[in-house]
């Protein structure tokens, strides 16, 4: 592959000078972009300044554009039916003559959903396609933690409300302090530990915990949030271990916590490490209450496999009514959700928490979009941030979010697994 | 594999064994000289395409700049991993993790009060010195056991970056403040277009002469011949080392550009199959070529889209299906195929040449 050395080299003389040439011209004549975001964004303050409102792309008075980035592909692919039961649940309405709103206008109100494969790159290249070339007017249910953060920059200087994202970090709680157009769907982690805490100091006082967590700084701050939680009442953790994420299996860990016979076992393992720890639990006979995270706490993929009795008295907090639960039928909810499922087969699996997360992610916008004053993006987010006892088909607990407090769930419920399904206990738990 | 006739001349004897019928399988699998434009041709391309490449920022929406900028991204990182697995011959699937030090190089750098262009430099100098460090131990294994040796380390990035917590904070991510200084009219997705470009560019240019000069050369020769190249008075072992850590320090420059672009960097950014797709963009593009770093970039950037565009189910099947084509029929990458396609009209064209 090797040939005379000076064949090419004179080119690069001309193409420097090219070069400098445009950049000259490009820099004196039409240096940047009239406005840091594209022209037609609405900038917050515009609405305060006309006198008549003007609307905020992607709102007509025949259509309302909304867009979402999530994985369809690639190892997080589960997580795609949050997008397509979302299009599916506003396709339906569309069909049904659209949505009314506040002005007393129906519109239809068009999904976009744009593939990411969990990408951070793909999911910041789509949501400024989805402004910029579809011109949405919000993006809604975005999944992951990462995704969530990487864009903020972007919707806050675009002014896009980013509506509940597929997360619970805490680090939507930080990135609050800052800026307001992103909020969270799932409860926040620290909330999660804070009411289980509550839970078991109500119902299972003087007893003594161990901790299972993940190696990481997640993990740390489950593991101190508990600790905080229980000084100064009678619980005590009494042992604590680790695990790596990228371990094998959690059963060394999970026989030494074991050895403390400690009454309470929380089990903050995720995926399949949650089953195999509470396989392992039934193992060693090991009796104690377990308590279990909230991604973890899906009865047909994570507690079932860890066979018969291993996840009896499984306890977690409640944000979604227990869709493999049967008996549920004669719930208006529940019902309604299974006849939507059973009316899209192909894409909407009844007994699939993902999909069951896009349903409430839709009957959260549907409700935002309804409430807002205006057809602006501010008015949007003002809306999605004062539900004030929103009752949605799938949520246990009526939703009241508030400007101050980026997740929808500012309160839960505590649910105990009996084998088959869970009993969703009676009291309400509240962030505070 | 060295050609030693002129372009034109193996040419020719390219033609006449066209003559021959060979099948479509084989006229695709053969070995080509690169392409012999004029000058006037060579002078025109460069101009035109810096022009547009230059002018793409000013016309564009932010979203089609992003996704070019990671073009030439790709671009960078491919041709440092070019220079490494095509001519040197050294197989490296961690490449990932070299891109992860560059972009958190550029993230703890920012956090420190570095400014931001600056920080590019350490996130091509700090990989270099671990590109070095790791080089040293590992680059006396051969094939395989050296392919190992470099999975491992991508494996092991998004863990060690929980374990640097302090440095990294863990799992929560830096968010990146890089918009451009003040005295720079451009808005974000611009200014780091421009970045891209510029060391794109320096990459592209550095590599072709580092493929081309003496250096090029003893890594070509250590690759197909090492006792030779041993006996010639090349030192095998500097020679990889350092290779390896250049080659390094390109994915570095690029993980910063990267970490720039995004404005976020966390742990999940850097995962396995990063690295599996920076070694998709060299055998795509054309390995031990230099340009075919740009079209590999191109690829790995616009195919997996395409394909999930048309049926997202079937994204990794028809990327797959691509990949085992490529495997199969185009040992020489896009390249390969634009220098059969094009080679004889480029021929044809009257005027100086070279």
């Amino acid at each position: 592959m090797s040939h005379a050395r000076t064949t090419h080299r004179p080119r690069i003389l001309p193409a420097a000078t090219a070069g400098v040439a445009v950049t000259a011209l490009a820099l004196t004549g039409c240096a940047g972009r009239e406005t840091p975001a594209d022209a037609g964004e609405a900038s917050p303050t515009s609405s305060t300044m006309g006198i008549a409102e003007e609307c905020s792309p992607g709102f007509t008075d025949t259509e309302v554009r909304i867009g979402t980035s999530i994985p369809l592909s690639g190892p997080a692919a589960a997580y795609g039916a949050i997008g397509q039961t979302l299009k599916a649940y506003f396709d339906d309405l569309n069909a049904a003559g659209g949505l009314e709103f506040a002005d007393g206008v129906t519109r239809d109100v068009t999904i976009s959903v744009i593939d990411d494969g969990y990408d951070p790159a793909k999911t910041a290249a789509n949501v400024r396609q989805l402004v910029e070339q579809d011109e949405v007017f919000a993006l809604a249910g975005v999944l992951g933690t990462g995704a969530a953060i990487g864009v903020a920059p972007y919707v806050e200087e675009a002014g896009v409300p980013n509506l509940f994202v597929g997360t619970g970090s805490d680090a939507i709680l930080a990135l609050h302090e800052t800026t307001p157009w992103t909020t969270g769907f799932m409860p926040q982690y620290g909330f999660e530990v804070q009411a289980l805490a509550a839970y078991l100091i109500d119902n299972h006082p003087d007893s003594t915990a161990a901790i299972l967590y993940q190696n990481d700084d997640f993990g740390e701050s489950i593991h101190a949030g508990f600790e905080a939680a229980f000084e100064g009442t009678g619980i005590e953790i009494i042992a604590a271990e680790p695990y790596e994420l990228a371990s094998a299996s959690v059963d060394s860990q999970v026989t030494a916590l074991a050895a403390s016979d400690a009454d309470v076992f929380l089990d903050w393992a995720v995926g399949a490490f949650a089953t195999q720890s509470l396989k392992k639990k039934l193992e060693l006979g090991w009796d104690a209450t377990t308590v279990i995270n909230a991604p973890a706490a899906d009865a047909t993929f994570f507690l079932k496999p860890a066979g018969e009795g291993a996840a009896d008295g499984v306890v977690s907090i409640a944000y979604t009514k227990d869709i493999t639960d049967p008996s549920l039928a004669g719930d208006a909810g529940y019902d309604a959700w299974t006849t939507f499922a059973a009316a899209h087969p192909d894409e909407v699996n009844a007994l699939s928490a993902p999909a069951a997360a896009g349903y409430q992610t839709a009957q959260l916008l549907e409700a935002a979009l309804q409430e807002m004053e205006g057809c602006t993006r501010e008015a949007l987010l003002d809306a999605a941030t004062s539900f004030d006892g929103l009752e949605l088909d799938l949520a246990p607990v009526a939703i009241s979010t508030s400007p101050d407090y980026p997740y929808v769930f500012s309160e839960v419920k505590v649910q105990v697994f009996n084998g088959d399904n869970w009993d969703v206990a009676e009291d309400t738990y509240t962030a505070n | 594999m060295s050609v030693v006739t002129p372009p034109q001349a193996a040419r020719r004897a390219d033609r006449a064994a066209d003559g021959a019928r060979a099948s479509v399988a084989e006229w695709l699998r053969r070995p080509r000289p690169p392409l012999a434009p004029p000058r006037w041709l060579a002078i025109l391309a460069t101009a035109l395409g810096g022009i547009a490449l230059l002018g793409i920022p000013l016309v564009n929406p932010s979203y089609i700049n992003l996704t070019v900028t990671l073009v030439m991204i790709w671009t960078v990182v491919g041709l440092g991993l070019n220079l490494l697995v095509g001519f040197g011959g050294q197989v490296s699937l961690g490449h990932s993790a070299f891109f992860a030090i560059g972009a958190y190089a550029v993230a703890v750098g920012g956090e420190l009060g570095i400014p931001h262009p600056a920080t590019l430099l350490v996130a091509g100098m700090l990989p270099f010195a671990v590109g070095y460090v790791i080089g040293l131990p590992a680059l006396r294994l051969h094939g395989l056991q050296l392919g190992l040796v470099t999975l491992a380390l991508a494996m092991a990035t998004p863990a060690a970056i929980r374990a640097f917590e302090p440095l990294t904070h863990g799992s929560r991510g830096i968010a990146i403040d890089a918009d451009p200084p003040s005295w720079v009219p451009l808005a974000h997705d611009q200014w780091i277009y421009y970045l891209a470009l510029a060391a794109a560019v320096v990459a592209y240019l550095a590599t072709r002469r580092l493929a081309r000069g003496r250096l090029g050369r003893s890594f070509v020769a250590v690759r197909d011949a090492e006792l030779v190249a041993e006996t010639l008075g090349v030192n095998v072992w500097q020679t990889k080392t350092r290779l390896f850590a250049t080659s390094a320090a390109y994915a570095g420059v690029a993980g910063g550009l990267y970490a720039m672009l995004l404005e976020f960097v966390g742990p999940e950014n850097f995962n396995l199959a990063l690295s599996i797709s920076f070694v998709t963009l060299i055998v795509v593009g054309g390995l031990a070529t230099v340009p075919g770093a740009v079209l590999g970039a191109l690829f790995v950037q616009y195919v997996p889209t395409f394909t999930s565009s048309v049926s997202p189910a079937a994204t990794g099947a028809a990327y797959g299906v691509v990949l085992i084509v490529f495997a199969f029929f185009l040992p020489f990458g896009l390249v390969g195929l634009a220098r059969g396609a094009l080679g004889k009209v480029v021929d044809r064209l009257p005027g100086r040449r070279g």
